[in-house]
Order: C-alpha cells, then structure tokens, then sequence
C-alpha cells in the first residue's frame, strides 16, 4: 500500500493525499495520506482519532479542507454518481420514528435511483438479511437500539454498493445480532463488495480482517496486516507466554537462549484446580528465532507444554503499542 | 513507630448510612446549584428588582410625606395633593399587587427557565435512574424539584413582596403599619406563596410530560399567554368578565380583591371559583407529576 | 477482602491470556449467597418480561447475559427494588423485593450503574458524587470524602472540578461507576460499562470492574454484550433467554480446555507437518489433523497409554485425575511430542493452544438449545 498508486487503479478503492477537514479549529482530520485496496479493511483509531470525519469525507458528506481524495476513482464531495456505489452506515442514529423500517429504507434506495417497486424488493430483501423482516412493518420509534443499528446497515447495503463504509456497525448489538452483521459481511465481501469498517472492539475486527489503517490524531499511524505492523515495532520486545507442568525446568533451558530477555515464572490463575501447571512470561528480541528453536527444545526437555500464545501479536497490542 | 502500608486503591466505608435523608432537600440544594451556574438568566431578575426598588422608594416617601417629614413650603394645595398622594401610596397592598402584576410576565418566564428542564432534562438523558436506584421516593423527587422552581420563584416574587414590606414597616411613622395592617403582611405573603406555587407546579407538570427544556420552556410560555390573551378576548368580545377565569392572571385578581381588598379589572364572579380553579390547576399539575414520575420510577 | 496493607494496583492482563479461575467452587454455598431468586415472574398485562428466574448467585463477578428482549432490564428493575415481581420469592442483600420498606432499604445495599447517558450537564464530578452519596444517606462529611476517594478510585483526577459536560466517554463511563461505589454497596449492576470506549478506555473499565469483583470482593453483576469482556472480569455466568435462566455455570467449567485436542498455527510450511501428521502410522497411533484455515489446524492428539505415563515424575497424580476426573475434571495433554514432530520437519510453530470453547459459544449454544448445557453446566447453584 504505498501512495503511489493510481486513483485509477481497479486495485484500490480510496486514495487520499494530505486530507485534512476542520471544524473551526478543532480539527477532525489532519493530514491523512492512505491508500486503501479492494476487500475488507478495518479503521481503528481511538476517540477523536478522526475516523468519523475520514468516513463522512469518504462518502461526500464533508468537503475535504486541504488534499486530495479519490473514491473509486471519483471525487466524493456531493457526487451524484458514486451516491449509487457507495453504502453508509453512520454511527449516529437518524431514523424517522414515524417511519417502518420497511418505508425508510425503500426511501432511501429510491433516493439511490430506484424505482419504487424495485426499491421495496430491496429494502425487504436487505432487512431480511439483517433478520428484521419480523418486524420491518413496525414504526422504527419502537425498534431496541440493536435494531436500529441494524436499519442503519440495511439501508447501506439494499442497493448492493461496491463499497460499503460502516462506522462502528456493531456497537449497541447484542451477541447474536453480531453475529448476523459480522456474517453478513463476510457474505457480502466474498461477493465482491469492498467493506471499510471501523470499531472499537478490535478482536471482533481482527476476526474479520487482518488488513487495518490505524489513524491517530487525525494521521495515518500504520497500516497493513497485523502480524507485519508488529514486526516493524522492533524496539518492543515480544511477548509469549507458556503452560507447562514444570515450568521451572523449561525456564532454565530457555534462559539459556541468549536473544531470551527476561523469563517470568507464575502460577496460573485458578492453579486450585491444577496444581501441577505453571505458566512461563518470555520476552525475545527475535522471535523467528525463537519460533525456530522452541520445538525442538520443548521436545527434547519434556517439560509438559499445554499451550504457547503469543501475549502481543494481536491488533489490540499493536495498538497498545503505538498508540501509547 | 510501627511500619504499615496503606495503598490499597479502594476504601470500604467504615461509616454508617443515616436512616433518613432528606432526599427532598439534598435535590433541591443539588439544583438550585446546578441551575445558578448558568449567570445569563439573572438578567431576568433586573426587571423585578428594579420595579421593587421603584416601590420602595415610592412607599417611603408616601410614609415620609405622610408623616409630615416632608412638606415645607408647597404651600396648602400641595399638601392637599401631596397628602391624597401619599393616601394612595401609603395602600402598601396595591403598590405590591402592581407591582406583582407588573412583573408577572418576568417572573413567569424566570419559573419557566428555571423549571423547564428540571424533568424533561432527566428523561431525556434517563439521569432520573440515578435518583431512583438510591432509597429516593416519588413524592421526594417531586417535592425536591419543585423546592427548585419555588426558590427561583421567590427570589422574583416573594422577596420583592417582603422588601417592600418591610420598607413600609420601617418607613410609617409609630410602626403604625405593624400596628394598624399587621395581618396583611401574612396575606400578602400568602398571595406571593401561591402566585408561586401554582405557576411553579404546572411548569413542573409540563416538564414532566416532555424530554427537551426548550418544548417545555415554548409550551408553559405558550400556554399562560395563550389563556390570558382567550380569556381576554372571551372576556371583551362577549362582555362577560368571567371568561377571565381561564387565565391564571383574572384568578389572581379575584384572589388579590378577596385577600388584600385591591380590585382592579373588575372580577365579578364569587372568589370561591377562582379557588376552585386554582384548587383545580394544582390538583391537575400534581396528579400529572405524580402520573409521569411513578412512570419514571417503573420505566427505569 | 479488603486487604489491611499493600494492595497491588489491578494490572490489565496481556490480551488473549485466558480469564482467570478463581477458585470460587468453596464460596457457593447457597448461605451466603446475597442474591438468590426462586420463581421470579414480572407481566406487564400479556407481556411477559421474566418468565421463571431461579438462580443463586455465588460471591464475587458474574455475567448477566443474554440477547435483547431476554429480559435483563427487567431483572434488574427487580434486583433494585424498582419493581415488584408478580410472582415468586426474592432475597437481594438480605432484602425481599415485597414491602415497600424492604425496597427502598435494598437500594441503599446495591449501586446501579446505568447504560444511558444519564448526567445532568452543570454540574462537576465532585458535586454530582457527593449529592448522589447524600441521598443514599451519607453525612455532608461522609459524602464529601467518599466522593473524593471513589473519584480517586476510577482515576478522575483534575478534572473532578471541572463541570461534566467536557467529559470525554471514557470518563463519563468511570464517573458512572464512581457514583454506583459512593455508599460502598456489596452489590453492584454494571449495564455495559464499556460501551462506546475505545480500546484504551475499554482496558481500564475493565481493570476497574475486575478489581471490584475478585479484588474487592463486591458482588458485581455485569451485564454485557462484550462477551470476552465478561470471560474475562466474571468468575461466573447467567444466560438468560425469554425471561429464563438458559444456562448458569463458572466460565472455568463452561469454557473449560478440551484434553485431546489443540489448536496449532504455525507461521508458514503447516502443510508439511500436516502432511505429517495425516500420514498412515501416526493416525494409526491416534493422531488426527483438520485445516482450519489460514497456517491454522485443529489437531487431535493420541490418547496416553498407560506405559507412556512413565515420562514424568507428575505422571501418577495426572493418571489418578485423568481416572478420577470424568467430565468434571479433564485435563489438557501436553504438546511435547507435537513440538518434537514439527521440530522435525523444521516448521516454526507461532503458537498452540487447547481447543477450549467461548464464552461466545457457550452462549450461542445455550440460546440455540436451552437444556444441551445445563445439566453440566450448574456449578454455582445450591
């Protein structure tokens, strides 16, 4: 993903270039140069990091302050033509509690271009989908705030975009409801359609996409998949923690690992119920090496591993990381 | 010395739980802060103030005039005019009343300002759920509220009433106004009380049945303007002066005639109505209150 | 509980290190359980809000979970003293919901964290603590210190003085703990206190809530969509599903780690130590290997035989568990002889782990077929 890449490209669905969008003096984006390619890619950052603003510029609903942006090729900003490609689910909560469910998104898909018999197809269609068909015919003021939620995706998604931005879709849904929408992405993207979604709850994302674009205030942190982010943040040593049931005995071999920096022994947590595990905290310098020589190691000390995890390979230690 | 730690992050608390707050007040103390924080609608109080200050002058120097301290060479028909004057002036009953009157619709709108938000805030952002998961009843609730609205309504009304008062006790000559007028310093007082008390409770029950200050604040203002301007219509177009009992304002006149002896606007009808529809205005707002804040408590 | 001396802060776990089991089967006898519920129904006219609650809930963290609609709202009107069931018996810190009297004292005893927003903009931190502290019945004196030692707990620091409505959500969120703890209650209901927290608001929640339920001993009733939220604070969980208990249990039992089977990913050529092990001799020995997708593989391994305990001075007592334990204490093999394999063809092993079910799908299991779990799954109750 390097900057370079034509707006053009059929490879990339957004190219931004020194993006930057105020409010007065608050500033809601900086300087944001990214290029996103086609397929699923998740966009964390912390409150205030920006995301909101990048995703409202993303579908035309701001006016970039400073740079350039390109979305499939087209300039967002009140453009007719890519209203009909693009699918936005905002995090906040506009709907007509007058209005059905079923009503509101056949609106908003005429507004799309849609004939209106065409339109109702594909609003009863996209509800179904989100599993609201039970109640689709109700006014929307008496729908949970999951379902509302959900409306909010149906209506994204009911004129079958090419790419599809959803900000935070999973806050508010209780598990099944996630369930449902993290389903129904995965559907969507194996049918072609480019999902940029952002959320706070990062192992839900990771369990989506490994692809992210990290921005913090209002600039791109890092980006790419995230067992390669963690690699480039060479200065924090990595993490991997052990069960064995005599972890002592392992320890000692692997202190003996000179890029081994430090060796915890701990008792594991409900150790009540199995006296004889211990747990092993091991920081290296250099986990390929690490990786290359634990086998054989373990194998040959005997020492009863049950289980080797990483302890900061996941997106949520790789934004601890840089985001602190 | 023995050597301790003590740098556990959470504390127990090692004292005990009075049986009995007085949640009411603890509310009402709450938001009567919360409220003074916002300095912009004390200007509101420029208006009665300036009108007691006015007044006070004017009962003193009717007393002043009165007495006689005052006079000097204005010659025979001066004082004749000057003592009709101070006659009216020394009236302390109908210099509050107009006064009163006079500032109403300032007043109403402080009660409003002040109350509007005071329910509809809590509904709107669920914070009644803070007050309702603590041992705090309904009837506290409401009465913790209204203690709000019934202070910044005092301090338009009740206090301007008291210091003209007082002004007229200390201004007549021999404390003859103690003497003489005494018990109408309890009518006046009691006419500001339920001037207060009516207008604050419906402002309350307005902002009970919505969840934005400003549909509060439009409806309550609405609604007392609404009436008089009916009643007032009603009352010319049909000559018939009991149409002004829809309006709170031609309840008030009959209550000022019965209580203080000040008539004014001509409200023919027996003061016993006036009672019930004020009686009935109370009872209304209450019933409503206590309807949506039992709702409040359950719908938690 | 509360430990006279040195308390260590509560220091957030690594991510993916599995919640911790405290060892709280000692504590759930049913006498000193502060919540118990036998029968427990609440209609409004037709509706049915709670069908049956019947549960006891042990000492210390437990999840309330359960898919919108289930009901929860409504039991914790109940467990407030808000509203009076139409059936069934009730004891919540020694309090029954019945009397009037009863209800109003039981909310001096539990601390309520709300969802929604529910802060009046105008006031400060410190105001809204002591005010809230007051009217559970705290002395001026009391609440004012209480208010700074809550607000000192949840990490507000300045900005107690400062008028809330410049709170950003992550402070908002512990402010709306700080006033459920005022009166130090034993019970608290936290409703998604981590909802709209970005993940370094999320991580300190969480750390403030896991400390509450295992450090301070309170008995917090967490309700959560965030299931590894509640896996990793709640020593314990409720799923309810159309106002029933659909499956109680300790997350330690319900997400307990399979014996035979791991999950292994290796960082690349995993097809070659598959191949390995899918070859005729080792699967005649036992072993088994299923892709799971990217570098990742479920892989079964061989049951011990009785000579291969012989390996380890710890063999005798694994083999009396593994006799002994039947379901209700199985016991993770050991990978030894996995590593060895992939040693040999030089695959670099990232990581592996037994395969232990969610709290997710735990939860999507008891919602799918309420009774599958149950049998096996009621540790906690009496």
């Amino acid at each position: 993903m390097s900057s370079g890449v034509h707006p053009a490209d059929v490879s990339t669905v957004i190219v931004a270039e020194d993006l930057g969008r105020w409010y007065g003096e608050v500033i809601g984006l900086g300087d944001l140069s990214v290029t996103i390619p086609r397929g699923v890619t998740g966009l964390v950052g912390p409150n205030g990091a920006g995301k909101s603003t990048f995703m409202k510029l993303i579908v035309g609903e701001l006016r970039p302050g400073r740079g350039t942006l390109s979305v499939l090729g087209l300039k967002p900003f009140a453009n007719r033509e890519l209203y009909k490609k693009l699918g936005f689910a905002p995090q906040q909560d506009a709907l007509y509690d007058h209005m059905t469910g079923r009503a509101f998104v056949r609106e908003l898909v005429r507004i799309a271009g849609y004939p209106k018999a065409d339109a109702d197809a594909r609003a009863v269609h996209a509800l179904e989908r989100l599993q609201l068909h039970a109640s689709m015919d109700r006014p929307c003021g008496g729908y949970s705030k999951g379902m509302r939620q959900r409306v909010r995706i149906a209506q994204a998604i009911a004129h079958e975009p090419e790419l599809l931005i959803a900000d935070e879709p999973l806050t508010g849904l209780d598990p099944l409801a996630r369930h449902v929408v993290l389903d129904l992405f995965r559907e969507l993207s194996a049918g072609g359609t480019s999902i940029i979604v952002s959320s706070h709850v990062l192992h839900e994302l990771e369990a989506l996409t490994d692809r992210m674009v990290l921005i913090h205030r209002g600039r791109l942190l890092a980006q790419g998949a995230v067992r390669d982010v963690r690699k480039l943040l060479s200065r924090h040593p990595s993490k991997l923690h052990i069960t064995a049931r005599d972890p002592r005995r392992l320890a000692k071999a692997l202190v003996a690992l000179d890029y081994v920096e430090s060796v915890r022994i701990g008792s594991p947590p409900g150790n009540a119920a199995s006296p004889s595990e211990g747990t092993l905290d091991i920081e290296t310098r250099d986990l390929a090496a690490f990786q290359a020589e634990f086998p054989a190691l373990a194998a040959r000390e005997r020492a009863g591993v049950r289980s080797l995890e990483s302890g900061d390979a996941s997106l949520e230690a790789v934004f601890d990381y840089l985001v602190n | 010395m023995k050597a301790t730690t003590h740098a556990e992050l959470y504390r127990p608390f090692k004292g005990t739980l009075r049986r009995l707050p007085l949640s009411a007040l603890v509310l009402a103390r709450s938001g009567i802060r919360t409220a003074f924080r916002s300095k912009k609608p004390l200007f509101l109080y420029a208006i009665p103030a300036m009108q007691m200050v006015a007044t006070s002058f004017i009962v003193n120097l009717a007393f002043s005039i009165k007495s006689g301290a005052i006079g000097g060479d204005i010659g025979a028909r001066g004082r004749l005019v000057g003592a009709a004057l101070a006659d009216a002036f020394t009236n302390v009953e109908q210099q509050i009343v107009m006064l009163l009157n006079s500032t109403q619709f300032f007043t109403l709108i402080v009660l409003a300002w002040y109350g509007a938000g005071l329910i509809a805030d809590d509904r709107r952002l669920k914070a009644h759920l803070l007050y309702f998961s603590r041992p705090v009843t309904q009837l506290g609730y409401i009465l913790g509220k209204l203690l709000v609205v019934l202070f910044y309504g005092a301090m338009a009304i009740i206090v301007p009433a008291t210091m003209v008062l007082l002004v007229a006790i200390f201004s007549s000559p021999d404390w003859s106004f103690l003497h003489d007028r005494g018990w109408k310093i309890f009518a006046v007082e009691a006419y500001a009380f339920v001037w207060v008390l009516v207008h604050s409770l419906g402002i309350l029950a307005i902002s009970s049945l919505v969840t934005r200050k400003n549909h509060a604040l439009v409806a309550a203002v609405g609604l007392f303007i609404l009436t008089s301007a009916i009643a007032e219509f009603l009352a010319e177009v049909l000559d018939e002066a009991r149409w002004r009992m829809l309006s709170m304002f031609g309840n008030f006149d009959a209550l000022a005639a019965e209580w203080l002896g000040v008539k004014q606007n001509g409200a023919t009808w027996p003061v016993e109505q006036s009672y019930a529809v004020l009686g009935g205005t109370l009872l209304v707002s209450f019933a409503v209150l206590l309807r949506q804040v039992r709702k409040m408590e359950r719908e938690a | 509980m509360n430990l006279p001396a040195s308390h260590p802060p509560p220091a957030p776990r690594p991510a993916g290190a599995p919640a911790a089991a405290a060892g709280n089967t000692g504590k759930t006898a049913s006498g000193d359980a502060v919540i118990r519920l036998n029968g427990i129904a609440k209609r409004y006219g037709s509706v049915v809000a709670l069908a049956d609650i019947t549960m006891t809930l042990p000492p210390g963290p437990v999840g309330l979970l359960g898919p919108n609609g289930a009901g929860k709202t409504t039991l914790i009107k109940v467990l407030l003293g808000l509203t009076v069931p139409t059936a069934g018996e009730a004891r919540i810190a020694g309090m029954s919901p019945r009397t009037r009297r009863e209800r109003l004292e039981l909310r001096r005893r539990v601390g309520y964290m709300p969802e929604s927003d529910c802060l009046i903009p105008g006031t400060t931190a410190i105001e809204l603590i002591s005010t809230l502290g007051k009217l559970v019945g705290l002395s001026a004196a009391d609440a004012i210190t209480r208010a700074h030692e809550v607000l000192d707990y949840v990490q507000l620091d300045e900005a107690r003085y400062r008028p809330i409505e410049g709170f950003s959500t992550g402070m908002k969120q512990r402010l709306k703990l700080a006033q459920a703890l005022v009166h130090d209650p034993p019970v608290l209901l936290l409703d998604e206190p981590t909802n709209g927290l970005d993940p370094k608001g999320r991580r300190q929640m969480l750390a403030l809530v896991e400390d509450l339920g295992r450090g301070q001993g309170k008995n917090v009733l967490l309700c959560s969509h965030l299931l590894p939220d509640v896996e990793r604070t709640c020593d314990h969980v409720v799923v309810l599903d159309r106002g029933r208990v659909a499956l109680q249990g300790d997350v330690a039992t319900l997400t307990r780690a399979e014996a035979q089977r791991v999950v292994l990913k290796t960082v690349q050529d995993g097809a070659r130590l598959a191949a390995l092990l899918g070859a005729p001799d080792l699967a005649r020995a036992g072993w088994s290997v299923e892709p799971l997708g990217r570098e990742t593989y479920r892989v079964t391994l061989p049951e011990p035989a009785g000579d291969q305990a012989a390996h380890t001075a710890a063999s005798g007592a694994e083999a009396e568990e593994r006799g002994a334990g039947g379901p209700g204490a199985p016991r993770s093999a050991d990978v030894d002889e996995l590593l060895g394999l992939a040693a040999a063809v030089e695959v670099l092993v990232e990581s592996v782990e037994p395969v232990r079910s969610t709290l997710e799908e735990v939860f999507l299991g008891a919602l799918g077929n309420g009774g599958a779990h149950a049998p096996s799954a009621v540790g906690g109750a009496a």
